[in-house]
């Protein structure tokens, strides 16, 4: 056992891999000698040489596209797009090719690849080095979308994803790549995808979240707690098959709930989360279903801590559903 | 995956090798006429042919040996039926119908077969081209011997897939070479005005690979050509083959190419005709005789219409392939959106044995 | 074999319709199957269309120069051998053969639906908006018959809407296949009113898109969708569903409420804005009756731990300003008299009754309860008038009932009879009062207002009524006009008896008295009957009150 942050988590997991599977390989910009521009695959090409762990040219398509070549014929690539924001150049061999490869073949040729990115707010980025754009992917059958928030879960859930039979979309928070710490197992494990996993048992207001928003809302519900009500945090970490008995469970144990992404409101994943809800369990609700979210305007650089849901907002929300 | 055939094709005496490319060209030929009275009588959805570029297509996938894989961009079809793709695979995909073994998910001409290393292709113009080198780069990693043959039209040069995976195969040097067919047309843009540059060919330049224009008319030369090709390959050297032909037809059965092209250009390519080419050549070499080709494509079009017949008589599409293949297993979510589309269909009727809900 | 009816594909995606350019075959003639028929020109490009089988040309059913629909057929086809597969109309797959797998169908699916008789297709045709917004038309007079030739232009029917009565012409030249409505039927714009086997092509008829089922713009009020119209008892009417929805509450506490059978009418929201909570319901559940309509903080914290108290507390600010939070027993009268005053158009009549003769029967009556322990008050014999006056007058026992456009007369007597406790304005209602006697009203009677007053009143006791009667005469007032029960026809009002000199006609002239008279006002909604209705119901009931024996017949 070690004590890692989660990017440290991230790296032991893409050693993991690859130290056991020889079909394995890393490739993005910067991933190579140099390690990522945030030293996720930190000493991956020292280990494993350069055919495994390489420098691509500068091209997201190229990068998915020659990923999806080389899941279909044999091997498990794990592909780096150096930000979330960068992704859009390979938006359509993520959707056209990727998520349909299977469908379209009959089951015939299938693509198990990873794409790890950073991605969220947090580090004073902008525009284009703090976006949420899970939803964009969460709307495209045929892709799995997994967001780690904790060291453990980051290593488990990303040699889960290797494992996967199917094109893993692996969106890490980056504002938790190193201000996160906590116990990572040696050796392969895997945490499963599509199931939640409940950060704080509670009774009185259910609160959804991911990635960054995590710990926030943890430092919310202990507030919540000081007041008297005891919020029930789950981390959904897999989006995309979400874990729809466990959010509706989770939801029915309060009738109170709370959804927090930092991602912009309008067609961001609380609606969907608040439509599965109406849809299935509507009359367990107290309370109407309440986002907590990023503004619906582009991601601000200066005012980023009042753009993303902060510990304040979550209380206020679990306030105003807890006194409905 | 790799195939366990060997390297090694069966040798051919010049007139079997001969005799053998044209019957592939010839079945182009017949294949895609049929597929349009089809298209034209409502027994298919849609037909796109190959008319005038069979040379271009059998003439540079000859080269191939069963091990390696041909990237379709669009009207490789019949090379896949050279390969050994059965023609009730060809004929099933044109039907979209239970028999097609993608399961009637693609629109019609988008073959695929796995055993000939066909892979599965989009509509989207130049992705292939990517996967292409990717897979060759797996090749390459995993020390397998396969070339990969990757094809567009003169439309995908400017494709972002052109671009990144001529670039990625410059740098990575793997064992690809690109076909590009240049039949003058993509859809109704001409090629004059699909690129600045003189040839496509060269293009290759800006990616450091050696780029060959040939007379995609011309299967023999095409033959030469993609050989070349395929040696470089097997250095790891990536090449890009230029194949200048016509496309004689529409770009498909939706297209009326009389209302932007120009007949006289169509008339004189028509003289040009690959097959009527080939087939003087071998007559005069006495490879073959008058009747021969007469023959041939006579006995195509019987094995073609039985298996069109055949094809008409396919089981109704299982409903449970709506949510199938969508990940290796039928997540939680879609059994449920099954089970309740599915008892709809039951009381309507629509539902056969088999089509029952996802235990959840 | 198979007859073929061969219809015209879908050449290019999405082409609607073709030009016949040139036939290549004649009827008679043996084709092959891919051999070409005819050529079609269409927007994308001009084609030739292939036999879909081997066979003989039985008809060509269209001409040369004629545009046909995609879908029509164009010509027919006897088959040597088996049957081709036709793809379906609009679908992107060849349709497998409805017979068993293996074998070629007898019959091509696509025959099918192959217009009847010779000639073009059958057009249905559509009520038109024929003045602007105009929703519906009564059919006066058909001008044709089924069978009949027409001509384009010529008229087929006399319609009648609110704007006119005008002739509706035939789109087309052709035969009227059927007619579809009836002359004295009034049928909503954009349903089938003829149907016509058109001679020639088919003409161009603007898509209507028809309005929803009601033909007038109706509200759309369910005709029971009143909450309820005195505040903490359940609604007082026939019907029960509709009425909850009115009322604000949590999805939570709709469904505890539904499960224990409890009327979300009957429960005070102590919400925001007066939504009814879950914690509501279950104090509710807990009391078992109706209770104050104050919420009780303490309850409510036993049901839900740590909830915060949200009682209604009157805030004394300055300026000499008081104010109540506007909501539970209050909001919800205030709600009911909004629904029926500004739904119903209210008139009232009133009548003056001599009572000294019922007064005087009365009090022997009172005095034959007591020996039976029964209390006796007027009311019981103005229900038994009210009764009898329905009886003749059962305009004013009914209901309209909105959505199906119906007025509902009910066949028996059930009188909401108002009463005011410490909980606020309460109807129980005593049912079938037609089949009762005076005394058995009174006893009954008795027993409701007790148990009302105490709190012990059944839910089904406050609903159903037919008709109600508001007495606040023994609080004051001469004359009032009150508001109907909603969705009741009307209500009667009974106001203080007071002693007047009055005349008195005797055979030896008039005399000067005193007597004793009472007033009845009695509320009507005018959607339902009219002023003469309520006149006359009233003149009943003085003829009756004022001479009591006659309640005896």
């Amino acid at each position: 056992m070690a004590t890692l942050t989660l990017i440290q988590a991230v790296n032991d997991a893409l050693k993991t891999a690859m130290r056991t599977d020889p079909n394995v390989l890393v490739f993005g910009e910067d991933v190579g000698p140099k390690g990522g521009v945030f030293l996720a695959t930190d000493g991956l090409t020292k280990e494993f040489g350069e055919k495994r762990c390489f420098d691509t040219p500068l091209s997201e398509d190229g990068i998915v596209g020659a990923a999806i070549g080389m899941a279909t014929n044999g091997l498990k690539p794990i592909a780096e797009i150096q930000f979330q924001d960068f992704i859009f150049p390979a938006f359509d061999q993520i959707v056209s090719e990727a998520a349909k490869l299977r469908y379209r073949s009959g089951g015939q040729y299938t693509c198990p690849l990873v794409i790890r990115t950073p991605y969220g707010g947090g580090i004073r980025g902008g525009l284009y080095h703090s976006q949420s754009g899970e939803a964009y992917f969460c709307h495209t059958p045929g892709l799995k979308v997994v967001i780690p928030s904790t060291p453990y879960d980051a290593k488990g859930l990303l040699l889960a994803s290797i494992d996967d039979p199917d094109p893993v979309l692996f969106l890490e928070p980056k504002a938790l790549y190193r201000s996160v710490k906590g116990e990572v197992p040696e050796g392969r494990y895997t945490v499963d995808l599509s199931t939640l996993r409940t950060a704080r048992e509670g009774t009185g207001v259910t609160v959804f979240c991911y990635g960054a928003m995590v710990p926030v809302c943890l430092r919310a519900a202990e507030q919540a707690a000081a007041k008297g009500i005891e919020c029930h945090v789950v981390d959904l970490r897999t989006l995309l098959p979400l874990d729809e008995e466990g959010v509706i469970d989770a939801a029915k144990r309060t009738g109170r709930v709370v959804v927090v992404h930092e991602a912009p409101r309008f067609c961001g994943f609380g609606g969907e989360i608040s439509a599965i809800l109406a849809e299935n369990c509507i009359e367990w609700m107290e309370a109407p279903i309440v986002r907590v979210t990023g503004f619906d305007t582009p991601f601000p650089n200066t005012l980023e801590h009042h753009y993303m849901p902060d510990d304040r907002r979550v209380l206020d929300a679990v306030e105003h559903v807890w006194n409905y | 995956m790799a195939s366990t055939r060997t390297s090694a094709q069966p040798k051919l005496t010049k007139a079997q090798e001969a005799q053998a490319l044209l019957r592939h060209m010839l079945t182009i030929r017949v294949l895609d006429e049929r597929m349009l009275k089809l298209q034209r009588a409502g027994r298919v959805g849609f037909a796109g042919s190959a008319t005038g570029l069979e040379a271009s297509i059998i003439g540079s996938a000859w080269a191939l040996r069963p091990q390696d894989w041909l990237w379709s961009g669009l009207r490789e079809g019949g090379a896949a039926v050279m390969r050994g793709m059965p023609l009730a695979d060809y004929i099933a995909q044109m039907y979209c119908n239970s028999n097609d073994s993608a399961k009637g998910r693609q629109m019609c001409n988008h073959f695929q077969h796995k055993g000939t290393n066909y892979p599965s292709w989009s509509s989207v113009i130049g992705t292939q081209i990517v996967h292409g080198v990717g897979a060759a780069y797996a090749a390459k990693l995993r020390g397998v011997d396969e070339v990969h043959a990757i094809y567009g039209g003169d439309g995908s040069t400017s494709s972002n897939g052109f671009h990144s995976g001529l670039n990625f195969a410059g740098v990575w040097k793997v064992p690809c070479y690109f076909v590009i067919i240049d039949n003058g047309w993509a859809i109704s843009v001409c090629s004059r005005n699909q690129t600045a540059a003189k040839s496509y060919a060269d293009k290759a330049a800006a990616y450091g690979l050696p780029g060959f224009e040939v007379d995609g008319n011309d299967v023999s030369a095409v033959v030469a050509a993609s050989r070349k090709c395929h040696a470089l390959a097997l250095k790891h050297q990536p090449s890009l083959l230029v194949l200048k032909s016509y496309r004689m037809m529409g770009h498909s059965s939706s297209d009326d190419p009389t209302k932007y092209r120009d007949e006289k250009e169509v008339a004189a390519w028509q003289k040009r005709d690959p097959i009527n080419a080939f087939e003087k050549k071998l007559v005069a070499a006495k490879l073959i005789d008058k009747k021969h080709r007469a023959k041939v494509e006579a006995e195509i079009a019987a094995m073609i219409d039985a298996e069109i017949h055949h094809q008409e008589a396919a089981p109704k599409m299982a409903l449970k392939t709506l949510v199938e293949d969508v990940y290796a297993e039928v997540p939680r979510h879609l059994r449920r959106q099954y089970n309740s589309f599915i008892a709809v269909a039951e009381r309507l009727g629509h539902a056969t044995p088999g089509d029952g809900a996802f235990p959840l | 074999m198979a007859k073929i009816d061969f219809k015209l594909p879908d050449i290019g995606e999405g082409i609607a319709e073709g030009e016949i350019v040139k036939w290549l075959v004649k009827a008679g003639d043996t084709v092959k199957e891919h051999q070409a028929v005819v050529e079609v020109m269409t927007d994308k490009a001009t084609v030739e269309v292939p036999s879909p089988a081997a066979g003989v040309i039985g008809e060509l059913r269209a001409t040369e120069g004629q545009t046909v629909p995609v879908g029509s057929v164009i010509f027919t086809l006897e088959t040597t051998g088996a049957a081709p597969v036709m793809m379906s109309h609009g679908g992107g797959h060849a349709a497998p053969a409805k017979a068993a797998p293996a074998a070629a169908p007898a019959h091509a699916p696509a025959a099918a639906a192959a217009p009847a008789a010779a000639g073009g297709k059958v057009l249905e045709f559509k009520l038109p908006d024929i003045g602007e917004g105009i929703a519906e038309g009564e059919i006066v007079k058909w001008l044709v018959k089924a069978g009949e030739s027409v001509k384009e232009h010529q008229a087929v029917v006399e319609v009648m809407t609110d704007k006119a009565t005008v002739e509706v012409p035939s789109p087309a030249n052709g035969v009227v296949a059927e007619l579809r409505a009836q002359a004295g039927q009034t049928v909503p714009v954009g349903s089938v009113i003829f149907t016509l086997q058109l001679a020639g092509a088919a003409p161009v008829m603007i898509a209507h898109h028809a309005p929803a089922a009601a033909a007038a713009p109706a509200k759309a009020a369910a005709p029971v969708a009143a909450p309820a119209p005195v505040a903490v008892a359940a609604a007082s009417t026939a019907h029960v569903s509709g009425l909850d929805s009115k009322i604000p509450a949590v999805p939570s506490a709709r469904r505890l409420a539904r499960e224990l059978g409890i009327e979300l009418g009957a429960v005070a929201g102590s919400g925001r804005h007066g939504v009814i909570r879950r914690a509501d319901i279950e104090a509710y559940a807990a009391a078992g009756a109706p209770k104050s309509a104050a919420p009780a903080p303490s309850s409510a914290a036993q049901a839900a731990p740590a909830r915060p108290a949200a009682a209604p507390v009157s805030v004394a600010a300055a300026g000499g300003q008081t104010r109540i939070p506007f909501r539970g027993v209050r909001k919800k009268i205030s709600e009911a008299m909004v629904r029926s005053k500004y739904t119903a158009p209210h008139f009232t009549v009133v009548e003056e009754l001599d009572v000294t003769d019922l007064i005087t029967l009365r009090e022997k009556a009172k005095a034959m309860g007591a020996e039976v322990g029964i209390k006796v008050t007027f009311m019981p014999f103005i229900m038994k008038a009210v009764a009898s006056g329905l009886a003749k007058y059962p305009q004013l026992n009914a209901q309209l009932d909105e959505a199906a456009q119906e007025i509902v007369r009910f066949g028996n007597v059930n009188l909401g009879i108002a009463m005011d406790t410490d909980q606020g304005l309460i109807v129980p209602i005593v049912k079938n009062v037609e089949s009762k006697s005076v005394l058995q009203l009174a006893a009954e009677l008795a027993d409701l207002a007790d148990r009302t007053r105490a709190g012990k009143v059944k839910p089904d006791e406050l609903k159903g009524s037919t008709f109600s009667i508001s007495n606040a005469g023994n609080i004051g007032g001469t004359l009032a006009t009150p508001i109907i029960n909603f969705p009741d026809a009307a209500i009667l009002g009974v106001h203080r008896i007071v002693k007047r000199p009055g005349v008195v006609e005797t055979p030896q002239g008039d005399k000067i008295e005193v007597r004793q008279y009472m007033n009845l006002s009695c509320s009507v909604d005018h959607r339902i009957a009219d002023g003469a209705d309520g006149a006359r119901f009233l003149v009943h009931l003085k003829k009756l009150l004022e001479t009591p024996g006659l309640l005896a017949l």
